[in-house]
């Protein structure tokens, strides 16, 4: 026992985080990861892979919402820091082990954690302040805790239970259903509502295993949240036109097809691209249509618009060069010339050995500039158009960070507006378009109204 | 049959046990070299073991809306094919079982890689996943012919398909001499089907781990774990179809083929390092546009050479 | 035929002969695209699990790997289209449920009938010490003319349905004089052309 106890405490002691900086703190997330690298704790990418969600700052009411739902999906066992000063730091991670220990010990999790669909509840609401899209369905899920009969289902040849119309209510999960689906009836696209398939993940799972024992996500879900996990319509497109307005699967709302860039009639998955993910400007929500992997019809929009604090650029404008560039990297998956981009800012900014933070800072941004690879997989991207630059991309971007984290001066560049991102990801893959995001000097800057993404 | 079999010499649960052994360490090998190489500390040995604990200790978490029997199923499959895999590898010269189709095996464990990688998209119900799923098959179906072109190189060099009919006739000269493209190819395109490194684009952090981005707990570790034993085997592989396998002066056979299937793993996550993640819709067109043709040359002058006896 | 294998062979094949038969009426059952897909793989996978218990390696694993291949391809353009990801909207995976049944059905008895009721040949000389070698000369050797027709039909209708399905042909990536340095194409691929 005792040797399972200290397994224990040595599985937890360097655990995973989730970074969650709200906009205007970026000092406070550098000395963060600073911190945690000095620590040798990572930085998960999801919350699926995070032990603790960190946040920095206070968050508005709308990212807040945000963080709750990255917060329900962390599985346990998990902890929750939020950080509001530089030197509360070391001690708050330095408890963080011991926390996440006692969760662990506790063995059954205290069943605190909302079932993914209460998030559905929250929609209509957030709707235009950016919330949570595909959250849509009013709190009515009472139907949906259908005790372990469910499991069965799923497994038993796989039909999912199913439900009519768009209430909740009604979901009847019992026996029912099965005839519905081999019944050929199952033209029953047309009973407007549809048979959604109800396999309701979290919900029954946690039941199935008495302590609540799973996480739940809303892969479906939350879009917004965490990985745009989530779709606000998913939809079946083969002649299941009728269906588009009051069909639902799992809660979420059908979506319809649409005309594609090759001229075939591919679904188009509703997503949203943030507000929180690795290398992406936390509060950023990017909606778009998603066809295959293309996004299309993409807007994009600031949470907590009104809240949004004035941006001041850092005085040390290498380090920011450098952290711009570490967190491109972090995207385009190099995760070796990341590391060193981070550690020549924070060498620069701790200002102990400023020669090797600068001998650091030069030589990653020569091995970035340089890199052959980098220009192949990168290259022809993200090119904004002649009015706003001799068609710059993303390399040229990341290069231009590179000549300023090196020590060269550059031209002041333009920031780059909210309409001006959405156009330049329209018609990008999603890989790309987080890679123009990401090279992109996007800064919160509160706007007006953003532009509801219409959908054919 | 002129090889006798791990499972026919040491019986068939002590050479299995032995295999999954062998595979498990690789697979730390590679988890703490690449651990290694990406802190840029050499103190990484540890942490995948620390990892698998904090996974073992981890919940298992679920989404809204899953297909949890193919995704759990998906999960499973990985390490399992990872393997199966090494049953062809030989470990000391000899493989766990032996057929007359050995490089096929290998080959279709890979391919039914495939089909879990994309369960493990398709499971959650979620975007990211799904997206990194389609990646995968997108970058397997370039890879999968000229890994195939390279493993029938090695196989065409020796008249069979029997790995260690491969080791027997490397004796005088290793097929890396010969055959330098199919060498390459076959380490590559195992990185890709590991989705490792400059090939993670099915778990790549600009679609928030892709595939991994909604596993959790034992799932994750399963995952994580198949794809470094896969790693690790392809290694072997490696070392034995062109680098001779336990051919060397001095010390054992065997201690040639660890050292040798170090070296690659070594070099391999070194190199894969110094890259950032290749995008898709880049390396495809790669795949099939060049990489097809430069295997079929290959193995055309590889034919040619074993027409002139040059192998005999 | 069957008494030429060990008991242990036999139970395997009758095992895996339900699994594929099961696994294949599975296929119709369930609801999801996903599902039926690898429900017929695990059907193709359990009869590549029968050809390994006669011992034939290499169609064993032949078998295996083009399935697995062709399935995960199949997936994914049944569900390109429908980009529920998890698939749990159900739907049928049969039309004409009937017609299908019936000439299944028929087919099964046929073939049943045929497999009960033909002479088969009964195997003069030794098992071949490499049954692998034995297919690739039989393939190679006699048949090789075959084989190399059947390769070339199968390239060319792969590339016929190629050009078939692509909407967008040279002149709309080069230009109408195809005169264009670069090609004007949706993502440029890898290689510059």
């Amino acid at each position: 026992m005792d040797l399972i106890a200290r397994l224990r405490i040595w599985a937890l002691s360097r655990p995973r985080v989730l970074l969650v900086d709200v906009p205007g703190e970026t000092t406070l997330r550098w000395s963060v990861e600073a911190e945690l690298d000095r620590r040798g704790w990572r930085r998960s990418l999801a919350p699926a892979d995070a032990d603790i969600l960190l946040v920095l700052g206070e968050p508005g009411p709308e990212l807040a919402a945000a963080v709750d739902v990255l917060w329900s999906q962390v599985p346990e066992p998990r902890h929750r820091i939020d950080v509001h000063r530089e030197g509360a730091l070391a001690a708050v991670l330095d408890a963080a082990p011991g926390a996440l220990l006692r969760r662990a010990a506790g063995g059954a999790y205290g069943d605190e954690r909302p079932s993914p669909t209460s998030f559905l509840g929250e929609d209509e609401g957030m709707d235009h302040g950016g919330g949570h899209e595909g959250m849509d369905h009013g709190g009515g899920h009472e139907g949906m805790d259908h005790g372990g009969g469910h499991e069965g289902m799923d497994h038993g040849g796989g039909h999912e239970g199913m439900d009519h119309g768009g209430g909740h209510e009604g979901m009847d999960h019992g026996g029912g259903h099965e005839g519905m689906d081999h019944g050929g009836g199952h033209e029953g696209m047309d009973h407007g509502g549809g048979h959604e398939g109800m396999d309701h993940g979290g919900g029954s799972e946690g039941m199935d295993h008495g302590g609540g024992s799973e996480g739940m996500d809303h892969g479906g879900g939350s879009e917004g949240m965490d990985h745009g996990g989530g779709s606000e319509g998913m939809d079946h497109g083969g002649g299941s036109e009728g269906m588009d307005h009051g069909g639902e699967v799992a809660g979420l709302p059908m979506a319809s097809t649409g005309p594609d860039r090759d001229g075939l009639e591919l679904d188009v998955l509703k997503v949203a691209l943030g507000p929180v993910l690795p290398g992406w400007p936390t509060g950023l929500v990017l909606r778009a249509d998603l066809q295959g992997d293309v996004l299309t019809a993409a807007a994009c929009l600031w949470l907590d618009v009104g809240l949004l604090p004035p941006p001041r650029p850092h005085p040390d404008a290498r380090a920011s060069a450098l952290d711009r560039l570490a967190r491109f990297l972090d995207v385009a998956g190099w995760p070796t010339a990341a590391r060193d981009a981070r550690r020549a800012r924070d060498g620069l900014l701790a200002g102990t050995d400023p020669e090797r933070a600068q001998r650091l800072a030069q030589a990653v941004a020569r091995r970035v500039r340089r890199s052959r690879t980098l220009s192949w997989t990168a290259g022809d991207i993200g090119k904004v158009g002649p009015e706003h630059g001799a068609g710059e991309g993303v390399l040229d971007r990341v290069r231009r960070w590179c000549d300023v984290a090196s020590g060269h001066p550059v031209d002041e560049w333009p920031a780059t507006s909210l309409d001006d991102v959405a156009a330049l990801v329209e018609g990008a893959e999603i890989g790309s378009a987080r890679l123009i995001v990401a090279s992109l000097d996007v800064v919160p800057v509160p706007a007006q109204s953003a532009p509801e993404h219409a959908h054919a | 049959m002129p090889e006798q079999t791990l499972a026919g010499a040491w019986g068939m649960a002590p050479a299995v046990l032995g295999v999954v052994v062998v595979g498990l360490f690789l697979g730390l090998v590679v988890a703490a070299v690449d651990r290694a190489v990406v802190a840029g500390a050499p103190r990484g040995a540890v942490e995948p073991f620390r990892s698998s604990a904090r996974l073992l200790v981890e919940q298992r978490r679920t989404t809204l809306a899953p297909d949890r029997l193919l995704w759990r199923l998906g999960c499973a499959a990985v390490p399992v094919l990872a393997l199966l895999s090494l049953a062809v590898v030989p470990i000391g010269g000899r493989t766990l079982w032996s057929t007359s189709a050995d490089l096929v095996w290998f080959n279709a464990m890979e391919a039914l890689l495939w089909a879990a990688v994309w369960l493990i998209g398709w499971g959650p119900n979620a975007v990211h996943a799904l997206t990194g799923g389609y990646r995968f098959l997108a970058q397997g179906l370039a890879y999968e012919l000229p890994l195939m072109f390279a493993l029938i190189t090695a196989g065409l060099a020796a008249g069979s398909l029997r790995t260690t009919d491969i080791l027997a006739t490397q004796q005088g000269l290793w097929f890396v001499v010969t055959m330098p493209v199919a060498f390459v190819v076959f380490v590559a395109g195992a990185a890709a089907f590991a989705f490792w490194g400059p090939f993670a684009a099915p778990a790549a952090p600009d679609i928030a781990g892709g595939v991994t981005s909604e596993v959790s707990g034992v799932d994750r570790l399963l995952v994580e774990a198949g794809r470094a034993v896969f790693l690790g085997a392809t290694g072997a592989m490696a070392a034995a179809l062109f680098l001779g396998g336990d051919a060397g002066p001095w010390l054992p056979g065997p201690v040639w083929h660890l050292l040798k299937t170090l070296a690659v793993i070594a070099a391999l996550v070194w190199l894969g390092r110094r890259l950032p993640v290749l995008r898709p819709d880049r390396t495809v067109e790669v795949g099939w546009v060049v990489l097809v043709p430069l295997t079929l040359v290959q193995a055309l002058v590889v034919a040619v050479l074993v027409l002139n006896g040059f192998y005999a | 035929m069957l008494t030429d294998l060990s008991g242990w062979a036999t139970a395997a094949v009758v095992l895996l002969g339900v699994v594929a038969v099961a696994a294949g009426i599975a296929v119709f059952v369930v609801d999801s695209m996903a599902r039926a897909t690898f429900a017929l793989l695990a059907s193709f996978l359990a009869v590549a699990g029968v050809l390994l218990a006669f011992d034939l390696v290499y169609l064993a694993v032949v078998t295996a790997l083009m399935m697995t291949i062709e399935m995960a391809i199949m997936a994914v353009f049944m569900i390109a289209f429908m980009m529920n990801p998890a698939g749990l909207m159900p739907m049928t995976m049969v039309h004409n449920t009937k017609g299908s049944a019936i000439v299944g059905a028929g087919a099964f008895v046929v073939l049943t009938a045929g497999i009960w009721t033909i002479d088969w040949p009964t195997r003069s000389g030794q098992l071949p010490a490499d049954s692998t070698r034995q297919l690739g000369e039989a393939i190679m050797g006699s048949h090789m003319l075959v084989m190399l027709m059947i390769g070339i039909a199968l390239f060319a209708t792969i590339l016929a349905g190629t050009v078939l399905a692509t909407a967008r042909g040279r002149y709309d990536r080069l230009g109408a004089d195809l005169a264009a340095a670069r090609p004007d194409d949706p993502v440029p691929g890898g290689l510059p052309r």
